[in-house]
């Protein structure tokens, strides 16, 4: 017999007529937050992350463009589908890498900064969603230095049972909750930022 | 060192840990930052109690389809490119693993944490066959590097302070000669392993849960790890104990608010990562493995225990686990979740373990999925007794007891003989008769009366 069939009789043999149980169905005792994007914008704090919020799109843009992690980097990409940063930034001597375009994950082992859009925010635990249909190649996520996502204020959902009401997987190979930066508390339970991702997280609430 | 050159004999190992107290104390304090920790997050949730019972009985309704639910899962993710294999064993999980990396001539691995391949031993086999493997967690690389199992199933390295891991990494990692700083530390720790992530040929990782309608599972990490070791190479195999089950996204939401704030007080994990297909160009394989879990889910009064999410709060927690370490269970997980998994491996080589344990049930207080963790550990010492792998004189002793309390009299006249001795015993030698008991305590003052004598005297005054 195959391991696969031994393991599956194993367990049909264990079942032996016990009584049919219930799924207990969906969970209905959340406790709703007030305001979901003040606890959005605490939560990304608690999860060492940098809330910054803009009252649009180009605010943002202005703001990203000030910004030291911005101006001190060398190699750039881009994922925010809704601004051209490499047109603003033609001659300022940064090298924009297309993300989508690279074939080799490596490629991305020496960029500095990565900008995305998030497709939602948590308000309970500060994670944002992405995933595969808008990076190819997640490696840039986790090899970037510094990380900055970009979250519309109108979605921020209250808590993970209304963020998986939103996710199908269908068109996605990978996908990820992002709570703030790469961190480690291994060594004595000191916090760490930095571990092997990302340096740090800043989140753009617009809107 | 591994779990299998460990003799498993808690009170012997638990007594070297104490034998330097000001290491044990602070260990105990270190664990319990944690637990209070836990506390802050769970408080933090409102309906925190109703979550609980709600993943309890999710988990409990999923163990009681179990085959239907693995068969769904293995569709399901055939259907997004994902290789299935399943394994009766550690020896063939290994196997399994070692004929991929072979077929892909994989020289170098990088792993994300799993107790699952820790639990198989998989690490020493792919070594022995010649291949690169280096976990990439920091405080699995800590242990890794000290040639150490992890001691702790969240906190690998729990038991080091940061001075012992600045000396490794001077030594391993050449950073300062006294360079203790845990900043410092852990970015040597990464220059160090990034140059092994580009290297890598094959990522490994657990799994955190496998979604049964959709096919794909989860990992949880706080340094991205997992994702690292899996976005550079064109392999990724995944090591899933067969109890990882959870039968829609919907129900995947539950577990994830509980999973982190039980485990270190974080509101989530910095990445819940989801490994939904392999990358184009890419493949992807998971080995789904029995190794005991099966003879464990045909015992109906242990089945809860495989609800357990792995999130080790019942270590924190556990007076018994923060005072004696994660070496002294000899088992590759320890504390009362370990005293309840160990002993369907082998009875007989960890009888110790649940004697290792107050009943308090602190445990089963705090675990996210209520896993009724005291009172299967009483179970198991019922077991062992009748299994006759008790010590000769607690057997004795615990007969005596069994049969003096079905008979009154005799009841009466022993607990006049024992107070009436040990009134007159030397302390040094009550010390010398408590055995292990006694040996950090004194035994109360004797009282001159039996509770019954006090009881009736009351009774007179009335």
């Amino acid at each position: 017999m195959s391991s696969r069939n031994y393991i599956l009789q194993a367990l049909r043999n264990a079942q032996n007529n016990a009584p049919e149980l219930q799924h207990p169905g969906s969970f209905d005792q959340a406790v709703l937050f007030d305001d979901p994007v003040e606890q959005f914008i605490e939560s990304v704090q608690v999860v060492a992350g940098t809330p910054v919020i803009c009252a649009d799109l180009k605010e943002c843009a202005q703001q990203i463009e000030k910004h030291e992690l911005f101006r001190e980097a060398n190699i750039l990409c881009n994922l925010e589908p809704n601004w051209n940063f490499s047109a603003s930034q033609k001659g300022s001597g940064k090298e924009w890498m297309e993300v989508n375009e690279q074939d080799d994950p490596h490629s991305f082992e020496k960029v500095d900064l990565c900008i995305m859009q998030g497709q939602f925010g948590v308000a309970e635990n500060g994670a944002i969603w992405i995933d595969s249909r808008f990076v190819a190649q997640q490696a840039v996520l986790f090899l970037t230095q510094h990380l900055i996502l970009t979250v519309p204020r109108q979605e921020i959902v209250q808590n993970m049972h209304q963020a998986y009401a939103r996710l199908s997987f269908d068109s996605a190979y990978y996908g990820c909750f992002i709570a703030g930066p790469s961190k480690t508390a291994d060594i004595e339970q000191a916090l760490v930022i930095g571990a092997h991702g990302p340096r740090s997280l800043t989140v753009y609430l617009i809107g | 060192m591994t779990e299998a050159t460990i003799q498993s004999n808690h009170p012997q190992q638990a007594e070297a840990f104490l034998s330097n107290m000001k290491r044990a104390h602070w260990h105990d304090q270190a664990l319990w930052f944690v637990r209070e920790k836990r506390d802050k997050a769970a408080l933090g949730v409102k309906e925190w109690e109703a979550l609980r019972e709600h993943a309890s009985r999710i988990k409990t309704y999923t163990l009681s389809k179990l085959p239907t639910y693995l068969e769904q899962f293995e569709t399901e993710a055939n259907k997004r490119g994902i290789q299935v294999h399943w394994a009766k064993d550690g020896e063939e999980h290994n196997r399994i693993i070692h004929e991929i990396l072979s077929k892909h001539n994989v020289q170098r691995v990088v792993k994300s944490k799993s107790m699952l391949t820790e639990e198989c031993h998989l690490n020493d086999y792919l070594i022995e066959k010649g291949m690169d493997v280096i976990d990439t967690d920091l405080g699995e690389r800590i242990v890794q590097l000290a040639n150490e199992p992890p001691s702790h199933i969240v906190l690998p390295a729990i038991h080091k302070n940061r001075h012992e891991v600045g000396e490794l990494f001077h030594e391993k990692l050449n950073t300062p000669k006294g360079e203790s700083d845990p900043t410092r530390l852990t970015h040597a720790a990464r220059g160090h392993l990034r140059e092994k992530f580009i290297a890598a040929d094959a990522g490994i990782t657990g799994v955190n849960f496998a979604i049964a309608s959709t096919g794909g599972f989860v990992v949880c990490t706080n340094e991205g790890n997992a994702d690292l070791g899996t976005a550079l190479p064109p392999l990724h195999i995944a090591a899933m104990g067969l109890e990882k089950l959870v039968p829609t996204p919907e129900d995947l939401s539950v577990f994830l608010r509980l999973l982190a704030r039980s485990a270190t007080g974080q509101p989530v994990t910095s990445y819940t990562s989801h490994f939904l297909g392999p990358r184009p160009g890419s493949e992807m394989h998971v080995v789904i493995v029995d190794n005991g879990r099966t003879g464990h889910y045909a015992q109906n009064e242990f089945r809860r225990s495989l609800s357990c999410i792995r999130c080790g709060a019942c270590l924190n927690t556990c007076p018994v686990y923060r005072r004696s370490g994660g070496y002294s269970y000899g088992y590759t997980i320890p504390g009362p979740i370990g005293i309840n998994l160990a002993p369907h491996r082998s009875l007989e080589k960890y009888h110790t373990l649940p004697f290792a344990s107050s009943l308090c049930g602190s445990c089963s207080n705090v675990c996210p999925v209520k896993i009724n963790l005291h009172e299967q550990i009483l179970l198991w010492r019922q077991k062992l007794y009748n299994a006759g792998v008790v010590s000769p004189a607690k057997r004795l002793i615990l007969g005596g007891m069994g049969k003096m309390f079905t008979f009154p009299g005799v009841y009466t006249l022993g607990g006049n003989v024992f107070r009436g001795v040990m009134s007159l015993l030397p302390v040094g030698v009550i010390a010398k008769l408590t055995g292990a008991w006694g040996k950090q305590r004194d035994l109360p003052p004797i009282p001159k009366e039996s509770f019954r004598q006090q009881f009736q005297k009351m009774k007179g005054h009335e």
